[in-house]
């Protein structure tokens, strides 16, 4: 709320800056490591060719879309 | 209408939910690499859980939610106190989340391997960090006057606490144990229930000490009530139909076991909702970190409107994926011989994919 509840009333008391700046950045690498992954695979995957259809299968037959 | 308690009773019922509902997953990511004794039993471990996963946890972070909009006093307290504990569990989470959508995009043992070895630390660690915070709720932190916690990390590791977190890994564990009984089939299935009669005894065990040291710590009267008796006698029950193999009622017992846990934590601590070691003066209550009663009302009408259809969508997705999963579907199918590297055929509207399991 303007004027009311300042920035300087809502910081917590028991959390050093050290540890703030630690986990800020452990969770800058964490993401960056992840999204770096995450764009490896993408630009893998565009390049990949499909995958052979299963045999026998046609329009028709459900096919399992394994997620994981 | 005195909404405060009320509001306790639903942050109490959320993380009953998550448990139950998340527990299993978690007992089921701390397995996997144990039930499935290769790349396409592991996978089928995993893909028990896959469609909901996501879901359940999503009680989490309503259960957080709440805390910071019922009782935002408690809210800060916790999440300040407990910050180092809650970046780890927030790490564990992330890493666990993208271990499940990340280790079947490449087919390589390597990486599936190491997927698997975040996936199995993540679902031990959450509920262990978790656990620990409950544990530290019930029996005491130092905490001043202006409600601001005075300890360091350590402080958090008292064993009580510890042990509150051991004692939840094991529940998990063997509630993982029963889900994969009713969801695999064959090997599978046998091994689960295997494992579940290793992990039964000891979980049996950790819950009697566990509600035995939480009367102790909490209560001043002699006997149990009646949520700590279900606890002891759930898992009792647990135990014996694991070794009975009533598939069924075991994992029926884990679930009453797992869920008698989490509420007599609550149940003991009311009317305060963290226990201050440093004076009992300095106890945080649901009275003093209550919100408003107009913004008590007002999340009364959102949460009698839109928990119905959670839990509408929620059973309507567990009864979409039902049924068993079986390793054989994730076998790596043998193409057809004449087959071009393939066109795949038109979609068809009647003809749905479909997941194993579904």
């Amino acid at each position: 709320v303007q004027g009311i509840m300042l920035t300087k009333n809502g910081i917590s008391p028991t959390v050093s800056t050290t540890w703030l700046w630690i986990s800020l950045v452990g969770f800058i690498l964490l993401y960056g490591t992840l999204g770096t992954v995450d764009l490896i695979l993408m630009l893998r995957y565009s390049r990949k060719e499909l995958e052979p259809w299963p045999a026998g299968a046609d329009a028709h037959t459900p096919v399992p879309a394994v997620q994981y | 209408m005195n909404l405060i308690p009320f509001w306790f009773i639903v942050i109490a019922i959320l993380w009953t939910g998550f448990f139950i509902l998340e527990g299993f997953d978690f007992g089921v990511g701390m397995l996997h690499d144990i039930v499935g004794t290769d790349d396409a039993g592991r996978r089928a471990a995993i893909n028990t859980i896959g469609p909901l996963w996501d879901g359940n946890e999503v009680w989490l972070i309503v259960a957080g939610a709440g805390m910071f909009a019922a009782f935002p006093g408690w809210y800060a307290t916790m999440f300040s106190g407990l910050y180092l504990a809650l970046v780890l569990l927030l790490t564990a989470l992330i890493v666990r989340g993208v271990a499940f959508e990340y280790r079947g995009k490449h087919d390589a043992v390597r990486w599936r391997r190491t997927w698997d070895v975040l996936l199995t630390t993540g679902s031990l660690l959450a509920p262990l960090l978790i656990g620990v915070g409950l544990g530290d709720l019930l029996h005491g932190l130092p905490i001043n006057s202006s409600q601001d916690y005075t300890g360091s990390f350590w402080d958090l590791l008292q064993p009580y606490a510890v042990f509150t977190g051991i004692t939840l890994v094991l529940v998990c564990l063997l509630h993982g144990a029963t889900f994969l009984c009713l969801r695999t089939t064959d090997d599978m299935r046998e091994r689960s229930w295997l494992l579940a009669r290793r992990v039964a005894p000891f979980t049996a065990a950790a819950v009697i000490g566990f509600i035995i040291w939480m009367h102790v710590t909490a209560s001043t009267t002699f006997f149990l009530n009646v949520i700590e008796l279900l606890a002891v006698l759930a898992a009792i029950s647990a135990l014996w139909l694991v070794y009975e193999r009533r598939e069924g009622f075991a994992f029926a017992a884990t679930t009453v076991t797992l869920a008698a846990c989490i509420l007599s934590i609550f149940v003991d601590l009311y009317p305060n909702v963290m226990v201050s070691s440093t004076s009992h003066a300095y106890n945080l209550t649901v009275h003093n970190t209550a919100s408003g009663a107009y913004s008590l009302k007002a999340m009364t009408v959102v949460v009698i409107v839109f928990l119905p259809l959670v839990l509408a969508y929620q059973t309507w997705t567990y009864y979409v994926f039902r049924k068993r999963v079986s390793v054989s579907d994730f076998r790596p199918a043998a193409p057809s011989p004449g087959a071009a590297p393939a066109q795949e055929p038109a979609p068809d509207a009647a003809a749905p994919p479909v997941r194993p399991g579904s």
